[in-house]
């Protein structure tokens, strides 16, 4: 997820919103292993039509489309595919360490897919 | 000094008893498809990340995270599964996933409608059948015999 959140940085963050918004940054399972969780960007949800490759791709329902910040050098989504809504662990809600870097993720960019 | 261990042992056991333990029916494992059964459900042994072949799991539906469906685990990462009515006649379940059926084949939404699913959706694992008294019993792991994996059946 860089340069949005680097390795070993500390963030807060929700388990109790059920609505995930494009833009939001998550924390979820990794579909390949149960023990390790990614940070990542949602992309786009439920219905939304990603373009891959020159194909499209709707996104079935339940699931989202997630994409690390650093689009170079990122296993996400583009590699296994949508994910299942119930694979997210939650919502990044601010980066709190380092404190100089201090960031709340409140602005939603609203990445258009 | 009985009553003093009585009261320990209770004040001990309702909060394991609490988080480890949730109680949930399952007409999709009847065979019969008729009554409903109140199973306990085992978070630790999941959180453990222990889950076998044959296993009885409670997972979150890939389709829709508010729905829970309960089911038997039929094939592990690797393993190649002759599927019932998926639009592969078989399928190898990839990394990270398994492939869970009801063991009411004809009425069962499960892996043969929406594929392999990943193992951190698996919430806890059914341990017992607590209700109704007639039906107290152990579940059984173990996979029917027609419904193993191919590469299982080789081994054997």
């Amino acid at each position: 997820m860089e340069p949005t959140i680097y390795t070993n940085d500390i963030v807060l963050c929700e388990h109790v919103t059920k609505s995930i918004m494009r833009g939001d940054i998550v924390i979820a399972c990794s579909t390949n292993d149960p023990t390790v969780n990614v940070c990542k960007r949602v992309l786009a949800i439920a219905g939304d039509i990603i373009h891959m490759g020159g194909r499209e791709m709707m996104i079935p329902t339940g699931y989202i489309w997630l994409q690390g910040d650093n689009l170079y050098n990122s296993t996400d989504s583009r590699n296994y595919g949508p994910i299942p809504l119930g694979l997210v662990r939650g919502r990044v809600l601010a980066k709190v360490w380092p404190l100089s870097k201090f960031t709340l993720f409140d602005k939603n960019p609203n990445l258009k897919p | 000094m009985t009553v003093l261990e009585f009261v320990k042992a209770v004040l001990f056991g309702i909060p394991v008893g609490v988080t480890a333990v949730d109680l949930l029916g399952y007409p999709a494992l009847n065979p019969d498809g008729k009554s409903s059964d109140y199973v306990f459900l085992n978070r630790l042994s999941v959180r453990l990340h222990d889950v076998s072949r044959g296993d009885v799991v409670s997972l979150f539906s890939p389709k829709d995270p508010h729905q829970k469906l309960i089911k038997r685990v039929i094939g592990l990462e690797g393993d190649i599964i002759n599927t019932l009515s998926h639009r592969n006649p078989v399928v190898k379940v990839p990394k990270g996933h398994c492939w869970v059926e009801g063991d009411n084949s004809d009425n069962s939404m499960d892996s043969n409608s929406f594929g392999p699913v990943a193992l951190a959706l698996i919430t806890a694992k059914a341990t017992a059948v607590v209700w109704p008294p007639s039906r107290w019993c152990y579940v059984q792991s173990e996979v029917p015999r027609l419904r193993l994996p191919l590469n299982a059946r080789l081994e054997r």
